[in-house]
């Protein structure tokens, strides 16, 4: 499929003869993209797939009114973001287990996942990630896997500049102290 | 997006045994395959069962110079009818003033006016010839004083009051 510009996609969207196939040009632009901010989060693809299917309807839905005031990846990620934060947020209400607890599940879970294939470090990695609080983990995702520019997070988050700059050096911190000390 | 070289530097003033563990920058996770395929015949299929939804109009299109008047055109076509409505009824139906008062009877008139005869003035009526002017007698204050004392014992204190 030929790539299209936000634009075009935009476009074909808001034109009801060529929505399927803007939408379509918006799956192949953003979903894998989408899929890996929200699995970060998530760390379960199974979760990450029910979220994104989610997201990507909700997209659906609600483009044909989508105004343009931000760029259409802000717009996108922003879906994603909430989306995430919300299944995350009742998940963990449901779950009744104790942070050390949920350190061993993760590793557990991680090590018999059959879509992590991640070295000692990449699971340490994971285990110090899982110890922030949630929104330092999504700023030093976005900033450190996304390589995401400190505007492009501000817009999406909707948080300033300097709050996030605060927030990454701070997780940036605390997870190079637990990987040091976990790391041979 | 800024250049990961400028992220790496970051962090490497940060946190600089991060920084060197470039390996950890790959997450390890990995997804099934032919997962975004699938992903978005899926995703297509479940869109395909839910009604298209329209667009609405956005402020930052620019309209075009004439949508003012275009949206003002069902106020013009109102006005029209208005004024056609009007003017038919001068057009069809030209009675006057006195005509439709030949239709009130004297009696419906007498009768108005008794109804309402506080609501008209009296300078107006006599305008109007409706009220014939009395001349407005005159009294003379040193007179009535003369009269009073004369006639002081005759007359009574109700008849006094009345007259003060």
């Amino acid at each position: 499929m030929e790539k299209h510009s936000d634009q075009e996609i935009l476009a074909f969207i808001r034109n009801p003869v060529n929505m399927e196939y803007g939408f379509r040009c918006l799956l192949a632009n953003y979903q894998e993209r989408l899929y890996w901010h929200i699995r970060r989060m998530a760390i379960d693809h199974e979760d990450a797939n029910d979220i994104l299917q989610n997201v990507l309807l909700k997209v659906y839905r609600s483009i044909a009114n989508f105004r343009g005031d931000a760029q259409l990846f802000t717009w996108l990620y922003r879906i994603a973001t909430n989306e995430t934060l919300t299944f995350l947020n009742k998940k963990q209400k449901k779950s009744t287990v104790a942070l050390e607890s949920e350190l061993t599940n993760l590793e557990e879970k991680l090590k018999a996942d059959p879509y992590f294939d991640g070295s000692a470090v990449q699971l340490e990695l994971q285990k110090a990630l899982a110890q922030l609080p949630e929104k330092q983990r999504l700023v030093f995702n976005m900033r450190y896997f996304e390589e995401l520019s400190y505007k492009e997070i501000s817009e999406i988050l909707e948080t300033s500049v300097g709050a996030l700059k605060a927030s990454y050096h701070h997780a940036a911190k605390k997870i190079e102290a637990y990987v040091k000390a976990n790391v041979g | 997006m800024e250049p990961s070289k400028d992220i790496q530097k970051e962090l490497a003033e940060t946190a600089p045994f991060l920084a060197r563990l470039s390996e950890s920058k790959k997450s390890g996770f990995q997804v099934p395959e032919h997962y975004f395929e699938q992903l978005s015949a899926g995703v297509l299929e479940q869109v395909a069962l839910i009604p298209k939804p329209q667009p609405v109009s956005h402020a930052t299109e620019k309209a075009p110079w004439y949508s003012t008047f275009l949206r003002l055109r069902w106020v013009g076509g109102l006005a029209a009818i208005l004024l056609g409505l009007v003017v038919s009824m001068y057009v069809f139906n030209p009675s006057t003033s006195d005509e439709q008062l030949i239709e009130i009877t004297a009696l419906e008139a007498t009768q108005y006016l008794n109804d309402h005869l506080d609501d008209f003035e009296t300078a107006l009526m006599v305008q109007e010839g409706l009220l014939v002017p009395t001349e407005t007698l005159e009294l003379d204050e040193r007179a009535v004083q003369q009269y009073l004392e004369q006639n002081i014992d005759d007359i009574d204190v109700a008849t006094l009051e009345s007259l003060l």
